[in-house]
């Protein structure tokens, strides 16, 4: 592994991904955009986990893609190990996959049914002309191992393996090119919560054997804090709190993970009962139309009649490590201001006729 | 044990079932239909092949001792299985060596049609942008003409002749196979195994070839099939025009229905009956292994070998389920 020094692998700044509407029979009319991820900056470091959670379609999976490059970011600088992707050409790209993977959501849709494991595991080898057809038959079988899997499995198809094994497989693949770091994009959503417990094992038992930095994207907060080292909330686009995992889960700061945490149910029916669940009202407003000023406000228990709605609130440090996009943290954080349930508020419609949402 | 080692140890314990392609001959092997469909087009093929050795008598031999007194082709004798026609030419040998002329041109015109469409299909659904929006509304605009009306205009312009009738046939064919094909690599392009595949760092080229036509191509292959029934239609019937190959002696089966056409009346009904059943045999072939690939390429059917019976089965309890109106 190449060390420049510093210690953070991954750099991302002002990152902006929009995917364009377009409207028009046989030349293409811009006519908006959807701002999956809209200005995100973070760092993730050397062989630390970073969970990223947040509701669905809140552009955590856009994010999580558009660092390895898989969508084209809009804007901004995405530095990895001291290069900055967004500036490299598409064979300079294609040599630094080697050292950056992803293992995807659904394990059904992310092998190529019509290929052997043995193939699939092996295409990474292959594709870079790393090995022989014997040494890349050997690392598979190695690779394979590694991951929990029978040797024998290289000569079968996916559809012939569980859920849990796909995943195996596609965590196999990803590690085939020894990268340093992987972005784990829902990796254990789509399983059994029996399997989702192996898997998550073995993510870990991966990252101390091979140093492996993972960013790993979850909606699910009980596996974040299970495996992070830090978490960062996602909210329409916007990273709007960073912190260690432990201080997150108990001192929330932005209302919008304090709502969600206050959501989860305790195993115990004396604290269950004393309970209460803040609920948001609405539901995710839409990325191609997002609200003005804080996106949060139109769902915020914490409303105040100032800023909210005429000024974004920018990540700030309020704790060492602990961010949070919120003009009003310091006072929620004192208790002075009370969550009050809300009607739902309907964004502003702006310019957007016959606007469906993209497919996932 | 756990839960993976269990899972691992049912995996050794079963067979390995093969690939996708393996999966779908299985099922199609165990198709009656398809067989049936096989059992056909085999035959037509074998006809084809070894018309020369088969037939009694030369297609072009003319035996005008055969016709009956007055001039009119006669019916099926010892001599003539089905008969003779209007020049006393054996009318059996007539439809087996029809048969090459049916299945070479078939063959030519949907192999060129599909190879154009793929191409076109392929870059249009990869490319996509200016460059989908070009081929395709070129694409509509051929599929807007009707395709035998298209087959003829274009046989009219290039003059009568064989090789003409199969650009002609080909050329209908050629955006039905585009226009599937694109549908089909636009679906495949998204699916996560090709971004994977570029994650790894494959090529665009790379990924066109091992990862989305592979997975697109099953809808191609049916209509594949199934275009060659159309295309043996197609051909009879610019035969059955008058656009047939330009020597009228060509035993081709739509120029026989034709030539046929005037001796209807005198009771030679034979002659326009036995092309008429050759095409149909020919065509259904065709159409039943095309139905018979449709089920056993059929994603959703996946690893059920040989389930085709137990799908039409009745109730287990040998209820009969109420059909929906009947009153009680």
């Amino acid at each position: 592994m190449s060390t420049n020094g510093n210690a953070n692998l991954v750099e991302v700044e002002g990152l902006k991904v929009y995917f364009p509407i377009k409207s028009g029979i046989v030349l293409d009319r811009h006519v908006g955009d959807v701002k999956a991820v809209d200005d995100v900056s973070f760092e993730i470091r050397r062989g630390e986990t970073l969970g990223l959670v947040g509701e669905s379609g809140c552009g955590k999976s856009t994010l999580g893609r558009a660092l390895l490059l898989l969508y084209k970011p809009t804007a901004g600088r995405i530095v990895f190990d001291g290069q900055d992707l967004t500036k490299l050409g598409a064979e300079e790209v294609r040599t630094l996959r080697q050292r950056m993977q992803i293992v995807f959501q659904d394990p059904f849709a992310s092998l190529n049914p019509r290929h052997s494991v043995g193939r699939i595991v092996g295409e990474p080898l292959r594709v870079h002309g790393l090995a022989t057809r014997r040494e890349a038959a050997n690392r598979v079988r190695d690779l394979l191992e590694t991951v929990g899997l029978p040797a024998d499995a290289a000569t079968r198809y996916p559809h012939e393996f569980s859920g849990g094994q796909r995943q195996r497989i596609g965590l196999a693949r990803a590690l085939a090119l020894n990268p340093d770091f992987v972005v784990a994009d829902e990796p254990v959503s789509a399983l059994d919560v029996s399997i989702q417990a192996q898997i998550i094992n073995l993510f870990e038992e991966l990252q101390t054997e091979f140093n492996l930095t993972y960013l790993f994207i979850a909606h699910d907060l009980a596996v974040v804090r299970h495996i992070s080292d830090r978490v960062a909330v996602m909210y329409l686009g916007v990273i709007v709190e960073v912190s260690p995992s432990g201080a997150l889960y108990d001192s929330p700061l932005h209302p919008y993970t304090i709502s969600l945490l206050s959501a989860i149910p305790i195993p115990d029916p004396e604290v269950e009962r004393a309970r209460k669940p803040i609920l948001l009202a609405g539901d995710l407003p839409s990325p191609a139309n997002p609200p003005a000023a804080c996106r949060f406000h139109t769902r915020c228990p914490f409303v105040q009649e100032t800023r909210c709605r005429d000024e974004a609130p920018l990540l700030r440090e309020l704790e060492p490590g602990h961010s949070v996009a919120c003009h009003w943290a310091e006072q929620i954080r004192a208790g002075e201001l009370k969550p009050k349930q809300r009607a739902a508020e309907v964004v502003e419609q702006v310019q957007q006729a016959g606007w469906e949402p993209p497919p996932t | 044990m756990s839960v993976a080692e269990i899972e691992a140890r049912e995996i050794q314990l079963e067979a390995p079932t093969g690939g996708l392609w393996a999966d779908a001959w299985a099922r199609l092997r165990r198709n009656p239909g398809a067989l049936a469909g096989f059992f056909l087009v085999g035959s037509f093929v074998v006809i084809a092949i070894f018309a020369s050795v088969m037939a009694p008598y030369s297609p072009t031999h003319v035996d005008l001792n055969a016709l009956s007194a007055n001039g009119l082709p006669t019916g099926p004798s010892w001599q003539h299985w089905v008969g003779v026609d209007q020049l006393g030419r054996d009318e059996f040998s007539r439809i087996l060596y029809g048969a090459r002329y049916s299945l070479v041109i078939g063959l030519v015109a949907v192999s060129s049609g599909l190879s154009l469409g793929l191409l076109f299909g392929s870059v249009a659904g990869y490319v996509g942008g200016f460059v989908d929006s070009l081929i395709m509304r070129f694409m509509d605009v051929m599929l807007a003409i009707p395709g035998l009306l298209l087959a003829i205009g274009l046989v009219a312009a290039l003059g009568q002749g064989l090789w003409q009738i199969m650009v002609a046939v080909g050329i209908t064919n050629v955006p039905i196979f585009a226009r599937l094909l694109r549908g089909s690599v636009l679906a495949q392009r998204e699916q996560d195994f090709v971004l994977a595949a570029r994650a790894v760092g494959a090529r665009r080229r790379g990924i066109l070839f091992s990862h989305i036509l592979p997975n697109a191509m099953s809808p191609v292959i049916v209509q594949g099939t199934l275009a060659m029934a159309t295309a043996i239609i197609d051909v009879a019937g610019l035969g059955f025009l008058g656009l047939g190959p330009q020597d009228p002696g060509t035993p081709e089966w739509g120029t026989m229905l034709t030539q046929a056409d005037q001796y209807l009346e005198s009771g030679a009904l034979y002659l326009a009956v036995s092309p008429g059943i050759a095409i149909v045999l020919a065509v259904l072939g065709f159409n039943m292994i095309g139905d018979g690939l449709r089920e056993a390429l059929d994603p959703k059917l996946r690893g059920r070998v040989g389930k085709f019976k137990e799908a039409k089965a009745e109730p287990p309890d040998g209820r009969l389920v109420p059909e929906v109106g009947e009153s009680a």
